[in-house]
Parts: structure tokens; sequence; C-alpha cells
């Protein structure tokens, strides 16, 4: 019964993934505002940005210390809920660009003959972790509310910032290979007009 | 009654795909599938021969043997078709087809594990029971492989032409539905006995139908933009991830110190 479940399965898989693959595009290559995307994206993971003040502010228990003890319930059931939205909202900022910059990293290394399968594959990895935490963090912050999980939220932010990392020294070495300016030429002389 | 309009409706298909190649000239350019195809088209032609020369029909001794054979032949020829899927989607892309020279053999030995980890606990060792069961087997790993190629295809966003994405298409729906097929009647033959006789047949015809409408004409794979746009590209990435790679040092030591 195992192997009858096996090889159905397989076949559906094989039905499903033609199916998802048949009815969405794929880009040619990297273009100016997928650039400009990235750039966004690396910033808002904290990259090239202010540290961490984003998540701080929206989990910071201060605030909420501060509201439960000096307004009436009403107020505070109003925070709760602006801040789990925001801290929701926040979230899903998070994986957007953390997938766009993965995105963009496939789109360069597709074509990148060095490419090493064994750094590709612990990308997927760290991705593949990265969304696990992301679920369970917007699970539990959809039944329990922002405050109770700071420091899993930091958790999340620290994995956040390893996948960058590791887009960011693949990136450079992609970067290595590409422009690497031929003999006797100069940088800005290595393309065509 | 209907598995024969089946059957004609799919030689004219075959027939009108390899009309369209040769009058657009573009039949070198997926020489591999177009030989398949007129493989077929024979063994299709051959079978009919022999199904109405003898009164038996599909029951005849003559009829079984030689369409196991030529089943076999076809299983053999649709390696090649994802040979030339694997070749000519990933061709301007060295990166993916590193990746794939790792992950094809990977999977592939998993599937053969599979494959022979079962027939391996039977007590009289075999490949397999049945003939059925063998050629699901073979199936297997074109649906494993096929699996493969189109979900790098998905994950590196790889563009492929109108006409590789129908081969595609119809082969990858073609080896599902016979896999499934295979499947349930390796299970139960008894039960499935008339599944088998409508499922494989209009699950080939659709293949057919879906090479008809994306072979129609020929549309080239489109070519990635030149290196110079890439190095453009990458100039203003390097710029970007030097500074990104200088800000997560910086957030490193922080964490560190806190």
């Amino acid at each position: 019964m195992s192997e009858l479940l096996f090889f159905l399965a397989l076949s559906l898989a094989l039905l499903v993934l033609l199916l998802l693959w048949a009815s969405r595009g794929a880009r040619v290559a990297a273009n100016q505002e997928e650039i400009a995307g990235v750039q966004e994206a690396l910033a808002a993971l904290q990259l090239a940005g202010p540290p961490r003040t984003l998540e701080e502010k929206i989990f910071a228990g201060r605030d909420w210390e501060f509201v439960s003890k000096r307004t009436p319930r009403p107020i505070q059931l109003e925070f709760l809920n602006d801040r789990k939205k925001l801290a929701l909202s926040w979230l899903r900022e998070s994986r957007k660009k953390v997938a766009e910059v993965l995105a963009l990293h496939r789109t360069a290394a597709r074509q990148w003959s060095s490419l090493r399968p064994a750094a590709e594959l612990g990308l997927v990895v760290h991705y593949l972790f990265f969304l696990m935490v992301y679920a369970i963090l917007f699970g539990l912050i959809w039944l329990r509310g922002p405050f109770a999980l700071r420091r899993m939220v930091s958790y999340a932010s620290e994995l956040a910032e390893q996948l960058s990392i590791s887009a960011a020294l693949l990136l450079v070495e992609l970067e290595r290979a590409y422009l690497r300016p031929g003999p006797g030429e100069g940088r800005q002389g290595s393309g065509n007009p | 009654m209907l598995t024969q309009l089946i059957w004609w409706a799919g030689i004219f298909l075959i027939a009108l795909i390899l009309f369209r190649s040769l009058q657009g000239g573009f039949f070198k350019q997926y020489s591999l599938f177009y030989y398949y195809l007129t493989w077929v088209l024979l063994h299709s032609l051959v079978a009919f021969m022999i199904y109405v020369t003898h009164t038996d029909g599909y029951g005849s001794d003559v009829y079984r043997t030689y369409y196991w054979y030529a089943e076999f032949a076809s299983l053999a020829l649709g390696y090649a078709i994802i040979w030339e899927i694997y070749n000519q989607a990933l061709a301007d892309y060295p990166g993916t087809k590193r990746m794939a020279r790792v992950v094809v053999p990977g999977v592939f030995l998993v599937v053969l594990a599979k494959i022979f980890s079962h027939a391996l606990s039977d007590s009289i060792w075999s490949l397999a029971e049945t003939i059925p069961e063998l050629e699901r087997n073979l199936r297997t790993v074109q649906a494993v492989l096929l699996v493969v190629a189109v979900g790098l295809l998905a994950y590196y966003a790889i563009p492929v032409g109108r006409n590789l994405k129908g081969i595609i298409l119809g082969y990858g729906f073609y080896v599902g539905v016979s896999l499934i097929n295979l499947t349930l009647f390796s299970y139960s033959s008894e039960t499935f006995k008339y599944w088998r006789l409508y499922l494989e047949p209009s699950g080939y015809f659709a293949a057919l139908s879906i090479w008809t409408i994306y072979l129609w004409s020929y549309h080239p794979n489109p070519r990635p933009t030149t290196e110079v746009m890439l190095e453009r590209d990458y100039e203003l990435l390097s710029a970007h991830t030097a500074r990104a790679i200088a800000q997560a040092r910086h957030a490193l030591l922080r964490a560190v110190r806190t």
C-alpha cells in the first residue's frame, strides 16, 4: 500500500508541478528595477540600514507595560490589536524581502558557470528554515500577540541576517567572476559599447 | 469504439505535428523529439494493422508481444526526449546545468535504491514481477527526471520558448498519467482493467493535443540578455553588496558584544 502511495504521490507531484510551472512566467535577466529592489531588500534586512530599530519598537515590552498600567481596558485592547497588525505586517515584509534577495540571486546565479551546488543547497536550507520560523512566529503572534515572543522574534531576525550574509557573499563571488577585467582592460572598458 | 477513435485521432495529430515541423523547417531544432514522434507514428500504424488482421484484436498473442516490445522501445526513446529537454533548456545557463549535474544523479540513485530495495525485499529477487511493473519502474525514473528538470526551470526562473514548453508539458503529462495508470494496474489488474483501457489513450491524446498547439510553428528559446547587461547589473550589485557585507560584519560584531 505504501508503495502504491509513493508512485501515486510522485505522479501527482509531477502533474501539479507542471501546472504551476506552466502558469507562471520567467524572466530573461535581472534589470535595473530589480537591482534597485534588491538594494531596498537588503536595506530592509538591516544590512545597509539602521539595525533592528523597527522590530525593537514593534515588540518593545516597555510600551506595553506603560499602556497596561496607565490606560483603561478598551485602549489596551486597541493597542494590542494595532501592535499585532504591525508585527504581522513586519513579518510579511521580512519574508517578502528575503524572497526578493533569493530570487535575484537565482536569476544571476543560473548563468554563473562556477556556481557551487553545495552553496546553493545551503541557501535553500537556510531559506526553508527561515520560512519555518516565519510560519511559527506568524501563528504565535496571531494567536498570542507580539509581547510574549520577543526572544523568538530576535532569533528570526538573526536567521534573516544569516541568510542575507550568505546571499551577499555569493553575490560578491558573482561580481568577481563577471566583472574581472580582461587583459589590458580597465573596469570601464570591459563591456561592449 | 472510443479507443479506436482516439487511436485514429492520435495518428492524425502525430502526422499533423510532423508535417508542421517539416513545413516550418524546425524538425532539426528538436530532432530527438521528432524522431520519437516518427517512431510512435510507425508503431501505431503497425499495431493497428496487427489489430485488424487478427480476430482476437487486443487479446491476440502477436498483438500483446508486439505491444510490449514496442512499448519498451518508446520508453527508451522517451529518455531521449528528456535528454533534449535538459540540453535545450539549460544550454545558455551553465550555472543551472552545473546544478543539474549534481542533483540529477543524486535523485536518480535515490529512486533506483527505492525500486531495488522493494525488489530485494521479495523472497525471489527480480527487478519487477510483471512487465507492467517494470514499465512502471522505468516511468518512475522518467517522472523523477522531469520533476527535477521542471523544478530547476522553476527555481532558477529559466525562460523557455513555446515549443520546448509544449514538449515538457505534453511529455510530462503523458508520463504522469502513465505512471498513475501503471501503478493502479500493478496494484490490481482486475479492478483497474477498464481504467487502463481509457486512461492511457486519453493521456496520450491529451499529450498529442498539447504538442499540436505548442509546436504549430517555430518559437525558439529566448536567449538571456548579453553579458553587457549582466555586467552593469553586477557592478551595481557589487557596490551594494560590499556595503551590505560591511554592515553585516558590523551587525555580527554588535551581536557578539551584546
